[in-house]
């Protein structure tokens, strides 16, 4: 990051411009955090949909490029929330923000397109999980200092440790999200400091879908397809959470 | 099998009792058998122990072995979370984390310092690789590897602390694994040994055993069966003390036993033999039936005898059958019984066993059938011929009474002598003493002289007459022992005073003397006189001038009573050649004694054989030119002669019988009483007559002893009432002369045998001491011409109104025409005599009670005397002391008389 003291002094008033308009706009930056974790949600969907596509070992050309994944996902938004990720209206930061998540996705597929259209192999380990955990750090890498999107689970869910909890997501997950009268769907939004840097936090959560739990469902232990163990879930079960971390 | 050495273990199995054997035996298995179960299970035990240490040391090594698994599945998780990065493998190396540490607290146990040293390089190395997992979570991968580097030293550090340990484990494990297991392998060996060595010690010990058992028990069974063959048993077992021994001893004992039992059985055999040959060589016929008169044996004599029946001679023939067939086919002489009566009587003779029978049987042979009977209830016959010994038998008798007709008629012929040859010399001396007395008075002394000289010779005649007679009657054994109780003093005077002539002729002084005390003494009175008259008048005959002393003393030698007579002079004595020659008949001490001494050398000898008669001896010392002695001795209760020949009235006197004791003096009566049982009979004893007789009839005595001298009671008509019941007639009646008195006793008792001529001194001097008064009234009986006018004239002169009579019957015609005082009845009497008389006289009962005096020459025998006894009341023997015994009689028979009138 560059960090001058102009550079700061800058950022310093964008981010309370940010910040107030965050807090001015504390739904704004949920909405954005929602945005943004909902097209990084569809696109997972996406991937998981197409999993058994993926892991054909006697398909080669699959066709399943970062175009259609995307195209894919935003269909999936438009239905899931009504309207386009990208929509006309959006702030500049907002919309650079979900941009740079239509690429991430996009790029990381056709990154793996090699992967995905080999043939012979089974099971391509290119899972959903891992297709967002990839593309969260592509995004990140495009706008870290912006704002970053981690896909999490409760710590006795995580399987990558990339993908662990930190502390205050941790805390969020067992006392908030985790609890059983916590409406489903509803995000957690907090405003706190991450890195030093004031920061608007948001953790929704993710449940899980049924092609969720090929791998995540029952019987609980089972080795799945990945070598893991089985989580045990049930579909609907609180099965991750996306973390938004908005800097203001 | 020879008897093993004791020391020994087959002697020592051999000489100890099977039970013994089988537990010691049983207890050397046994102890072998805890011994090698002890061995083996301390063995086992101490290999458990190793292979516990070995287990323990492949534990250890598991736990090193553990320890470095998990250490390498935490390597391998933490390799795996640093490139997969998934929680689950983060989970799973914490786990493998734990799992070390577990693994390692355990190897603290025996291998601190590897533990602490893996330990540490455990913790650093997870350490280390978390650091390098988080840098890769972080991306950085450059840290991250630099991490894991030296992560991996530590790794490294620790993989070889265990491997070095895991290898040090193992070694030690191994090594101990195989110490356990050679060590097993050592036991494994030793208790396969120990086991084979156990097996085929106990194998043999028990064949041992076994063969000391079943050995000797087959030979025992062998032995036995042998022995139950009749064979020798062969070898036996030693004799011990174990049961085999025992059962050897008592094999041999039992064939000791059946040897035994051969021997016995072959010497029955040979008995049996010898009994048979002996049966059958036996010259009687012998014949044996069994209890059920059954024949069992018979000899061939038996069949010689009896031919005609010998084909049914079969054993177990009946015996009736044989008699039946003897009958039937003419064998024996039924003497008159039908055929049925002779053998039912010949059967029962059978059957009561102990008989013996002559049997005549036909051909005039006669069988003496001898039967008795067996203990066990069979009959023995043995048949006799003794035709021959019957024909002896007859001959014999027929000699018998020859000879006893000659002895008869020899006795006849003493007696007659006697009396033949003392009449006439009676007459001779008897007149001449008379003689001698009218011419005394008429002053006539050399007719006197003259006639002395004539009565003298008849006194020498009579005297040898006597002495021959005695001697005759000796050597005949004729002369008979009457023993008498009586006292010696009054005989010792009268023989003084009888002798005293001869003592005076020679000028001789005689010395009587007797020792104080007690005179009496029983035995043959007459005999006793006679012997004292003979050596007294021997003395004199051979002592002039001198003294001659005749001592009696009474002596107590053994606890019996003997009388020593000595009769001691001063004469001319005899040598010790004369002396040998003293006792033999008719030689006097010298030839020339004779001539000039007198005599006829027989005194002597019937002196010492009525010495010895009288269960005495005599001897005889002698100095020639001092003097003789002639001693004798008596017992004083003269021995009496064995029981003679019973009285044909007399029955049972020997053995048991009752003898009835009439005597109404109780001194008396206890007296006899007492001798007659000592003498083995039953005394039933009778106060008076009248009980006597009532005793008499209602028992049946087998001899009555009366005592006629019974104060106060008539003797004499107990005894005329005896002699008159035909029930009591033939029993024999005693006249017994115990009494108080003896004077009376011997007056009344005792038969005096006085021979004739009687001294008409002393029959004078007895008539004077007669109680006048009374009729003096005399029926005289005597045959003999001469004697009666002899005592016609004795009596005459006493004052006696003599009657006389010629024989037995005139003499009884007297009496029942008058009945005189008394009457003098001679014995000697042809036609009557006077025992018939006397009978006859008894039988009179006016008569019954006349006093009788028996005077006669004759020796009368004891059955006469004692018959007289009861018959008379006196007897008195003609002779030369006759007369004064008569006199004295005839005052005693008056007296009483007197008195009962």
């Amino acid at each position: 990051m560059r960090c001058t003291r102009k550079g700061l002094l800058v950022l310093g008033v964008v981010a309370a411009c940010a910040a107030a308009a965050a807090s001015a706009d504390n739904g704004s930056e949920r909405a954005i955090g929602e945005r943004l974790a909902g097209i990084i949600g569809a696109g997972r969907s996406v991937v998981s949909s197409h999993q058994g596509l993926i892991n054909d070992p006697d398909i080669g050309e699959k066709n399943l490029t970062g175009e259609r994944v995307v195209a894919e996902a935003v269909e999936l938004y438009e239905k899931r929330r009504g309207e386009p990720p990208v929509t006309e209206g959006m702030k500049e930061g907002e919309r650079r923000l979900v941009e740079a998540a239509l690429a991430a996705m996009r790029e990381i597929v056709d990154e793996n397109e090699a992967l995905i259209d080999m043939k012979g192999l089974g099971f391509k380990g290119f899972l959903p999980a891992t297709y967002t955990r990839l593309v969260n750090e592509r995004f990140a890498e495009k706008v870290g200092s912006e704002a970053r999107v981690k896909f999490t689970a409760p710590p006795e869910l995580v399987r990558n440790r990339k993908a662990r909890p930190d502390a205050w997501e941790q805390r969020v997950l067992a006392s908030e999200l985790g609890t059983p009268g916590w409406p489903m769907g509803e995000p957690y939004t907090e405003a706190i400091e991450v890195e030093g840097r004031p920061a608007f936090r948001m953790l929704i959560p993710e449940y899980y879908s049924a092609s969720c739990l090929s791998c995540h469902g029952e019987p609980k232990g089972q080795t799945d397809v990945t070598g893991y163990p089985k989580e045990g879930g049930r579909e609907g079960d609180l099965g991750g959470a996306t973390s938004i971390t908005l800097f203001r | 099998m020879t008897t093993p050495a004791l020391g020994s273990l087959p002697g020592r199995i051999g000489a100890s009792t099977i039970s013994l054997r089988i537990t010691a035996l049983s207890a050397v298995l046994l102890g072998a058998l805890v011994l090698s179960v002890s061995v083996m299970s301390w063995d086992l035990l101490a290999n458990q122990r190793r292979m516990d240490a070995a287990n323990e040391r492949f534990h250890k090594l598991e736990l090193a072995a553990n320890a470095q698994r998990t250490f390498g599945e935490l390597r391998y998780w933490m390799t795996d979370l640093a490139v997969s990065l998934l929680t689950l493998s983060e989970r799973q190396a914490a786990a493998a984390r734990q799992a070390l540490d577990r693994d390692l607290a355990r190897l603290d146990a025996f291998a601190p310092d590897a533990a602490a040293h893996i330990r540490s390089g455990a913790s650093a190395y997870y350490d280390l690789a978390t650091q390098a997992v988080d840098a890769y979570t972080a991306d950085t991968r450059v840290i991250g590897n630099t991490l894991l580097a030296a992560a991996r030293r530590h790794s490294q550090q620790a993989e070889d602390a265990l491997a070095a340990l895991v290898e040090r484990l193992q070694v030690e494990a191994d090594r101990a694994r195989d110490e356990a297991a050679a060590a097993a392998h050592t036991a494994l060996v030793r208790s396969a040994v120990a086991a084979g060595s156990i097996v085929i010690g106990g194998v043999l010990l028990t064949l041992l055993v076994l063969r000391s058992i079943l050995t000797p028990l087959g030979r025992l069974n062998l032995a036995m069966e042998r022995m139950s063959a009749g064979q020798a048993p062969g070898p036996l077992p030693p004799e011990g003390a174990d049961e085999f021994g025992r059962m050897a001893r008592t094999l041999r004992m039992l064939q000791d036993a059946q040897e035994a039992r051969r021997e016995l059985e072959e010497a029955a055999r040979r008995q049996h033999n010898t009994i048979l040959t002996a049966i059958e060589t036996v010259p009687d016929g012998f014949v044996l039936y069994d209890a059920e008169d059954r024949l069992v044996m018979v000899n061939a004599r038996y069949l010689e005898i009896f031919p005609l029946v010998a084909d049914l001679m079969t054993p177990g023939r009946s015996f009736e059958e044989v008699l039946r067939a003897h009958v039937e086919r003419g064998a024996v002489e039924t003497e008159g019984l039908s055929a049925e009566e002779w053998v039912a009587e010949r059967l029962q003779r059978h059957r009561a066993g102990g008989s013996m029978i002559e049997q005549r049987f036909t051909g005039d042979a006669w069988i003496r059938i001898v039967r008795r009977k067996t203990p066990d209830g069979g009959t023995v016959g043995v048949y006799t011929d003794i035709t021959d010994l019957r024909r002896r038998q007859d001959e014999l008798e027929k000699a018998r009474r020859g000879a006893e007709s000659a002895n008869e008629a020899k006795s006849r012929f003493l007696a007659s002598m006697s009396h033949e040859l003392r009449t006439p010399l009676n007459a001779i001396i008897g007149y001449g003493e008379m003689l001698i007395e009218d011419a005394r008075e008429s002053g006539d002394e050399r007719t006197v002289a003259d006639l002395e000289k004539i009565t003298g010779s008849g006194r020498h005649l009579l005297g040898l007459i006597n002495d021959i007679l005695d001697l005759s009657k000796i050597e005949a054994g004729k002369m008979e022992l009457y023993v008498e109780s009586f006292a010696l003093r009054p005989l010792l005077a009268d023989v003084e005073s009888t002798v005293a002539p001869l003592i005076a002729r020679n000028g001789n002084h005689l010395l009587v003397e007797m020792t104080e005390g007690d005179d009496t003494i029983r035995t043959d009175r007459t005999k006793l006189r006679q012997n004292l008259f003979n050596l007294l008048s021997n003395a004199a005959k051979f002592t002039e001038n001198g003294e001659i002393r005749l001592s009696v003393a009474r002596r107590k030698v053994d606890g019996q009573d003997w009388l020593d007579f000595a009769v001691s002079d001063t004469g001319i004595g005899m040598t010790e050649e004369q002396r040998a020659r003293l006792f033999r008949a008719f030689v006097q001490a010298d030839t020339s004694t004779s001539r000039n001494y007198g005599g006829t050398g027989l005194g002597l000898v019937i002196t010492q054989s009525f010495t010895q008669m009288m269960g005495g001896t005599m001897q005889v010392e002698s100095t020639p030119g001092a003097g003789s002695t002639f001693r004798f001795r008596i017992p004083a209760v003269c021995p009496e002669p064995a029981a003679e020949e019973p009285h044909p009235a007399a029955h049972g006197l020997e053995g048991r019988g009752r003898v009835l004791v009439i005597d109404d003096e109780a001194l008396g009566r206890n007296a006899i009483a007492e001798v007659v049982r000592e003498a083995g009979f039953v005394a039933i004893e009778a106060k008076s007559g009248a009980e006597g007789l009532a005793l008499a009839r209602a028992a049946r005595p087998d001899a009555i002893v009366l005592d006629i001298i019974m104060p106060g009671q008539d003797g004499w008509s107990v005894l005329r009432e005896i002699r008159a019941d035909p029930a009591l007639r033939d029993v024999p009646v005693i006249l017994a002369t115990v009494v108080a008195d003896r004077e009376m006793g011997l007056a009344f008792g005792a038969v005096d045998h006085l021979v004739k001529p009687i001294d008409p001194v002393r029959l004078l001097a007895t008539l004077e001491a007669i109680v006048g008064g009374g009729r003096r009234e005399v029926l005289v009986v005597e045959d003999d011409g001469p004697t009666r006018s002899l005592f016609h004239r004795l009596l005459t002169r006493e004052g006696w109104h003599v009657r006389e009579a010629a024989d037995g019957v005139q003499g009884l015609r007297e009496l029942e025409e008058h009945r005189p005082t008394l009457m003098v009845l001679d014995l000697m009497m042809p036609g009557m005599d006077g025992f018939q008389l006397l009978a006859a006289v008894k039988q009179r009962p006016a008569l019954a009670d006349l006093p009788v005096i028996v005077v006669t020459s004759k020796d009368l025998t004891r059955d006469e005397l004692d018959w007289l006894k009861t018959h008379a009341g006196e007897v008195v023997m003609k002779g030369e002391r006759g007369r004064a015994e008569l006199v004295a009689a005839l005052k005693r028979h008056v007296a009483e008389t007197e008195a009962a009138a």
